[in-house]
């Protein structure tokens, strides 16, 4: 059961962390050009950018849980359950968003669902 | 042919780099929490450990090459084409941890191969258009739109 929390701490705080970061990046801005001056300019933007830490927050819960869950459980168990974040992601976008699922995407999330029920047996 | 090695380059070191870290956090004793105190001895513990530093490098390069990929191919192509990674870290896992895999786990992991081949079709615009032309346009926007972004660090 530890093995199923940890593996949730580890897809939800991905998640957060991928959201975050998406936010604090669209509010810093567009990385226009590789110029060291421009880049400095935009590494500082980065760093006062609060959706950035919270997103490194996020992604740094979701990396100890990973290592939490590898300590206890088979690689071979933790790399495929990783992927039931497919259907997570389907069914909060069919749920919370009410965003239009096609039939492909559905099957795809039903394989994904059944093959983590299969590896976790 | 950039795209295949710097795709296989990707595979290759997520692989690599999870069989490290799982074999550093193996290394460790089971023991019960305790504190704050005992959370930052133990990160210190896990951060110094050899195969740990090992991994997380592989799991840089990794995530170097899958977004390099990214910036020049669609999220549609990549992500069903890293997904064979799953059957080599389980081919991995049994080699370098001896982990045993029944036949039950090998068919769950080829099936969630083939389950992420379907989601990521989804993720074409032009797919997604072609075959559901009958559809309200915005409903198929709106799914394509959405679909990639939770997915960048994923794999």
């Amino acid at each position: 059961m530890l093995d199923f929390t940890l593996l949730a701490v580890v897809i939800l705080a991905g998640a957060g962390g991928d959201v975050s970061v998406t936010r604090g990046m669209k509010a810093v801005g567009e990385v226009s050009s590789l110029h060291p001056a421009f880049l400095v300019r935009v590494i500082g933007r980065v760093l006062r950018t609060n959706w950035i830490w919270v997103g490194v927050l996020c992604k740094a819960i979701a990396f100890g849980g990973l290592l939490a869950l590898l300590a206890r459980a088979d690689l071979s168990w933790v790399a495929p359950a990783t992927a039931v974040s497919f259907v997570l992601e389907t069914v909060a976008a069919r749920w919370l968003l009410g965003e239009h699922i096609s039939q492909t995407r559905w099957a795809g999330a039903c394989c994904v669902g059944l093959g983590v029920a299969l590896i976790s047996l | 042919m950039k795209t295949p090695i710097v795709l296989s380059l990707a595979v290759v070191a997520n692989s690599a780099g999870s069989v490290c870290l799982a074999r550093g956090m193996k290394s460790f004793p089971i023991l019960e929490a305790s504190g704050a105190a005992w959370l930052f001895e133990a990160a210190a513990q896990v951060l110094s450990n050899p195969w740990i530093i090992i991994g997380i490098m592989l799991l840089m390069v990794f995530l170097s090459a899958y977004m390099a990929a990214l910036s020049w191919a669609d999220l549609s192509f990549v992500l069903p084409a890293t997904a064979p990674g799953y059957v080599l870290t389980a081919i991995l896992s049994r080699i370098f941890l001896e982990e045993q895999i029944s036949p039950l786990r090998w068919a769950g992991t080829i099936l969630i191969v083939a389950g992420t081949w379907l989601v990521a079709r989804t993720y074409s615009p032009h797919h997604a258009v072609a075959t559901h032309s009958d559809l309200p346009r915005v409903g198929i926007e709106s799914e394509t739109r959405a679909g990639p972004s939770p997915l960048r660090s994923s794999g």
